[in-house]
């Protein structure tokens, strides 16, 4: 019917402001013509009692929010810390164990070649006379 | 018919005292944490309990709402807009459950209740909000429920002005449409 979106309109309009007396007149005489339109204006109404469900000003909360609350930020701090100051601890990891390498590298290039096998011979002199070892035997000295 | 709440305004209600806690709270102060927390806490769990028709997991929205704020804080560029960053963060993690929770529509299968036509009507209600989309919903409820101006739902929401007109025109014709729909089944 003509003035139907008019209708929509100035219903919308009359949920932000007051209507003028004009706009007020056209929906009253557009309501007793149109039938659908009369029913979405009393199904306003609903969004009247969507307005009193909305949860109280004061809403109990748990008694444990604020805690709960700054119990997570501090964890949070935590981790951000640890995030922080990971990949300078990996890095310094990584440097040590270069420097390790390197030191141990060093070392054996300038160590005496070792083999399991060694050049040469070892001999056995029996003809030699053993080496004397001195007596260590005191209860001799007092007699 | 309705004017918008003066008093209530998280967009334009931070108080320059927030500047000194948030000071504070950047250099890992947990009085300041606490002090903000104190403050913000009751208006941002309303707000996502209307959101969301249930105060427990607004509760725990409102909680991730602050530790995301906190953790953030060095993109705050102005300070005084505090309220405002921590009121999106509430509703972006808000909308996010929405979407996550919105498997299929609710039907009207006979709202039939002991406790009166309160809890009955407080059950249709919820049923109708359910129906609508995450982004009609949330218009919706900060216009209707919260009381918020086109300005700061727009802000909130981070769309334009406009956005907000069409979306809210959208949500109300509909909720009306499903208002009378659910009446004639109840009937």
């Amino acid at each position: 019917m003509l003035g139907c979106r008019r209708h929509a309109r100035l219903l919308d309009k009359s949920r932000d402001a007051e209507l003028s007396t004009r706009e007020a007149l056209f929906l009253a005489n557009h309501e007793s013509r149109c039938e659908r339109c009369a029913a979405l204006a009393e199904a306003d109404w609903g969004l009247s009692v969507l307005r009193e469900q909305a949860f109280p000003e004061d809403l109990e909360l748990s008694p444990q929010f604020t805690a709960n609350v700054v119990a997570m930020v501090r964890v949070d701090r935590g981790r951000e810390r640890v995030s922080y100051w990971a990949p300078a601890m990996v890095g310094a990891t990584v440097a040590a164990i270069a420097v390790m390498v390197m030191l141990q590298l060093f070392s054996r290039a300038n160590a005496p070649a070792f083999t399991n096998s060694p050049v040469g011979e070892a001999r056995l002199d029996r003809s030699a006379e053993p080496p004397a070892f001195p007596n260590l035997d005191r209860s001799s000295d007092h007699k | 018919m309705f004017g918008t709440r003066a008093v209530v305004n998280p967009v334009s209600d931070t108080l320059s005292d927030d500047l000194h806690w948030l000071e504070r709270c950047r250099q890992g102060d947990d009085a300041a944490v606490t002090y903000l927390v104190n403050k913000h806490r009751n208006r941002l769990v309303r707000t996502a309990a209307n959101i969301l028709r249930d105060r427990f997991e607004a509760e725990d929205v409102a909680q991730d709402a602050f530790l995301k704020a906190f953790r953030e804080l060095h993109r705050l560029r102005d300070d005084r807009a505090f309220a405002s960053f921590l009121y999106r963060i509430c509703v972006r993690l808000c909308m996010d459950r929405l979407r996550s929770k919105r498997a299929e529509p609710a039907e009207f299968d006979g709202v039939e209740s002991s406790d009166g036509p309160q809890i009955e009507t407080r059950i249709v209600v919820e049923e109708l909000l359910e129906t609508l989309t995450p982004e009609l919903r949330m218009t919706l409820v900060l216009r209707e429920m919260e009381q918020l101006s086109y300005e700061e739902v727009a802000e909130i929401m981070h769309v334009p002005i406009g956005t907000v007109r069409s979306r809210l025109h959208t949500a109300r014709e509909r909720f009306r449409h499903l208002w009378l729909d659910a009446n004639k089944e109840t009937a």
